[in-house]
């Protein structure tokens, strides 16, 4: 049901959404809202939205209440936000937090607008069988409903023309059943792209609580945005110290492993798992690399640099590598990619010096548009 | 006879009034008539759920004009109802007649409860002195005001509009108790033909301001009086002679602005004066429809078989919220109170002398005069008034009132007191006034550069200073020349200035 409040909602929603995008920065250094990973909306807490007034500032007042108790009893917590325990005669003092709950489309599109991210062009199309809701066939049978008043007298019409039943003079047509006509729903093949994210991450001892904290961010921002561009996205994550592993979401960010660095390990494992399982052709496909920057040796660098270029790359959108400054790590393997590939399209590389840098990483990483 | 917005209304709604509730309704209507309730025409609807959360939204007015804010109370609300925590059982429109709103789905009982509740508001809204200059046809008012906010949306832009809207909404609650009566009165005599002689004696202004000084400077008040005692009286030709206190009156009549936003803040000014009234007697309005709500059930609105979930219903309605203060129950008691106290003569001076504990619990007079009294209460008091006249030490006892403030050590809220009167000290404190802070016109021409100067009859509690700044930045919106606010913070007088590009404060 439509009622008139819905573009006073609709303005005050956009209102909210102009706060959230004005503190967009704040949410993703104070990651909280990645806490929320999973759920269908997110519930971003703003302060109240309200019109200054000439108000009395109660906060320090007594107040008047009702029930039992004795003097130095405590009535409730004095949290700011939660208005408990406060109030008179209907009166709310206190600062009220305002709860304002956004889908992930939402969201992703106030990111977008932030950093002015182009939208994704998809790349090979994966075609998959979609209903659209439009009633735009014609079929003879259906509910009455249904009826399509005017394709069914053109049926009647013609009937009775042909059988010689019409008469100019007296142009009555009355349809039977078999010239009923119904609307019906109209099946259409809709090319729907497909995609996949490879999160790999340097688990080494290198790598701290920290630097997985700010993984853990940036990845839940980068899979809001494809999830918005995707329907169908699939996500799996590859950790790796000395030699690379498949890991599931919650490993991914909270296995600590101590021991070497092979980062060649990882992609190699990448690589295996594209061919297996997600032939370009098909696939939209993006892989994010985090590491601190250490690798064994220059020749396991080398090492990864043939295997970008013969296996990786080819097959990817989009490959990211994304340096998080660490106090053990040398930092040493961005400028080799830095240096092998100065002008790839498909390559996007940012540093990641601490919270504050994730919004211009992903922008780094999503302002390819790829 | 139906109202002429009836049929709009009646779009909302997909159920007729059943035939069941309008014998009901007669039967309500005419127990109330023979107790001496005067409730008028009422015009009952049912609406869904969210219908029911957008009407309280816009303040029961599904017409109102186009603001973001509305749609704010509608989250809040629409959720809270969604999640089972609030239910919203009725709305009353103050108007002629009266529409009152009820939940489609509720229970026969609550339909009931809730049209009889309806019947103590529409008396009250007729009989209570400060509802007796109240616009009796504001749906068609505020329908109007929302033709015109989008005219000017259309014409102006909306956001223009809209920014305007918000800048005077911050100064809304700048009224003057006071120029209720005022206008009750106005509309009394514009009513009917005065005499010749009554006509003489008005002075006649042609200045719609000057009209409104005259009423502001005749109106008796704890302000006026203190003003006389002022030394430094305002010098000669000082602008406005007195200060006012109805300071969105003043900007009405005095700010340079243009048409379209004289007349939104015309039509903001109208609807605060509406609803000024309402905010001043929520205790009465609810403590006098709880009262009636009570009889009109038990004598004409039960079946036998229908007592217990009446009563279970009623308890919720007057139960003591855990640390809030509700209006219903404070308001229902002393009602009762009242009723009970005069009908055994517990008053006057020798019953407040009377030290002798058993006697004064054995006292009856047996005047028998409560039922008259609590009339005359619901015709002239508001709820500070109410408290100041009739809160007895026994009732703070008996209906376990204290005081509580946060205390910051523990960050908790603390009971403080029960003391009868800090208790009573604290909720004319929260009372008087409607809970807002008086501030009043003092100089339109301070320091000779037609600078605004407001200053707040500061009264022990300090204002919001962040607030207080923000609010002056709208109400430089509105004057467009440096505006300036007296006060005192934290027992320092303090002036707050904003010239338009900074603020300052001495």
């Amino acid at each position: 049901m439509t009622l008139r409040i819905h573009s006073d909602h609709a303005r005050f929603r956009s209102i909210v959404k102009g706060r959230v995008r004005e503190n967009l920065r704040r949410f993703i250094v104070q990651g909280d809202l990645v806490a929320q990973h999973g759920r269908k909306k997110v519930a971003i807490p703003l302060k109240e939205i309200r019109l200054p007034k000439f108000e009395y500032s109660w906060e320090d007042q007594p107040q008047a209440g009702q029930g039992e108790g004795k003097e130095g009893d405590v009535l409730g917590t004095g949290k700011p936000g939660e208005g408990e325990g406060a109030g008179e005669a209907g009166d709310q003092p206190g600062e009220h937090a305002l709860e304002v709950e956004l889908t992930l489309e939402e969201l992703a599109q106030i990111l977008g607008e932030e950093l002015e991210l182009p939208r994704i062009q998809p790349r090979g199309q994966k075609v998959l069988t979609s209903y659209t809701g439009r009633f735009t066939g014609i079929r003879r049978t259906g509910p009455e409903s249904l009826v399509h008043f005017k394709r069914t007298f053109k049926a009647a019409l013609r009937r009775t023309i042909s059988s010689g039943e019409y008469n100019a003079g007296d142009p009555l047509v009355v349809p039977v059943r078999e010239d009923k006509r119904y609307r019906a729903r109209k099946e259409v093949l809709l090319p729907q792209s497909a995609a996949a994210i490879l999160y790999m991450m340097d688990v080494s001892g290198s790598m701290g609580e920290e630097q997985k904290e700010i993984v853990r961010i940036e990845a839940f921002w980068i899979d809001l945005w494809l999830r918005s561009h995707y329907k169908n996205l699939q996500i799996r994550y590859i950790t790796h110290d000395a030699e690379a592993r498949e890991v599931d979401r919650d490993t991914f960010f909270k296995s600590m492993e101590s021991g070497g660095t092979l980062i060649s390990s990882a992609y190699a494992l990448a690589s295996d798992m594209i061919k297996k399982d997600y032939p370009p052709d098909d696939w939209n496909l993006y892989l994010f690399h985090f590491s601190d920057g250490d690798n064994w040796s220059d020749e396991d660098s080398a090492h990864c640099v043939d295997l970008m270029n013969q296996r990786l790359l080819p097959a990817a959108n989009l490959f990211a590598y994304g340096q998080v400054k660490s106090a053990y790590g040398s930092g040493a393997f961005y400028p080799i990619l830095e240096k092998a590939f100065p002008e790839q399209e498909n390559v996007a590389l940012s540093k990641i010096d601490d919270k504050e840098h994730i919004l211009d990483s992903i922008r780094e990483f999503l302002g390819k548009g790829r | 006879m139906r109202h002429p917005d009836a049929q709009a209304l009646r779009r909302l709604s997909f159920i007729p009034f059943p035939e069941e509730l309008v014998q009901v309704k007669r039967e309500f209507m005419a127990y109330a008539r023979k107790q001496g309730l005067d409730p008028g025409e009422i015009v009952f609807d049912f609406l869904s759920p969210s219908q029911i959360s957008e009407a309280a939204s816009y303040d029961g007015f599904p017409g109102r004009y186009p603001h973001w804010r509305f749609g704010m109370a509608f989250d809040q609300l629409d959720k809270s109802r969604s999640w089972g925590l609030s239910t919203i059982y009725e709305m009353v429109v103050n108007n002629q007649p009266a529409y009152a709103y009820l939940l489609e789905g509720s229970t026969p009982v609550v339909v009931r409860m809730v049209m009889a509740h309806v019947l103590g508001h529409c008396d009250f809204f007729r009989h209570n002195a400060f509802f007796l200059g109240t616009n009796r046809n504001m749906l068609n008012e505020m329908a109007n005001h929302a033709a015109r906010v989008k005219r000017y949306q259309n014409r102006h832009g909306f956001e223009r509009v809209e920014r305007f809207l918000d800048t005077c909404l911050s100064l809304e609650n700048l009224v003057d108790p006071n120029l209720l009566f005022w206008r009750a009165r106005e509309k009394e005599s514009s009513g009917a033909p005065r005499d010749d002689a009554a006509k003489q004696a008005e002075p006649r202004f042609s200045s719609t301001y000057l009209t409104s000084y005259y009423r502001t400077a005749r109106t008796p008040s704890a302000a006026a009086k203190e003003r006389k005692a002022e030394p430094e009286s305002p010098p000669l030709k000082a602008f406005p002679e007195r200060p006012l206190r109805g300071v969105l009156d003043f900007l009405v009549d005095q700010a340079p602005l243009e048409d379209w936003e004289r007349d939104i803040l015309e039509i903001v000014r109208e609807e605060a004066y509406y609803f000024l009234p309402q905010r001043l007697t929520k205790i009465m309005n609810e403590g006098w429809a709880v009262f009636w709500h009570t009889r009109i059930m038990v004598a004409k609105g039960l079946r036998p078989s229908e007592l217990v979930e009446y009563s279970d219903e009623n308890s919720k309605i007057i139960a003591a919220w855990p640390g809030r203060l509700n209006p219903y129950r404070l308001g229902y008691f002393l009602f009762e109170d009242i009723r009970d106290r005069w009908d055994k003569g517990r008053h006057g001076p020798e019953w407040e002398t009377c030290q002798d504990r058993a006697r004064r619990e054995r006292w009856d007079t047996r005047e028998r005069h409560g039922m008259e009294k609590v009339f005359e209460v619901r015709s002239a008091f508001d709820d500070a008034q109410l408290l100041d006249a009739f809160l007895t030490p026994e009732f703070v006892i008996k209906s376990r009132l204290f005081t509580f403030r946060l205390n910051p050590r523990q960050g908790a809220y603390v009971l403080e007191s029960r003391e009868f009167q800090k208790v009573k000290s604290t909720l004319l404190a929260h009372l008087t006034n409607g809970g807002e802070p008086v501030l009043e016109v003092v100089d339109a021409n301070h320091a000779n550069r037609s600078e605004l100067l407001l200053r707040h009859l500061h009264d022990g509690v300090d204002l919001k200073v962040g607030e207080a700044r923000q609010t002056l930045h709208a109400l430089h919106h509105v004057w467009r020349r440096p505006v300036n606010l007296q006060t005192v913070f934290q027992g320092q007088p303090k002036t707050y200035t904003f010239d338009g590009s900074r603020d300052t404060e001495q």
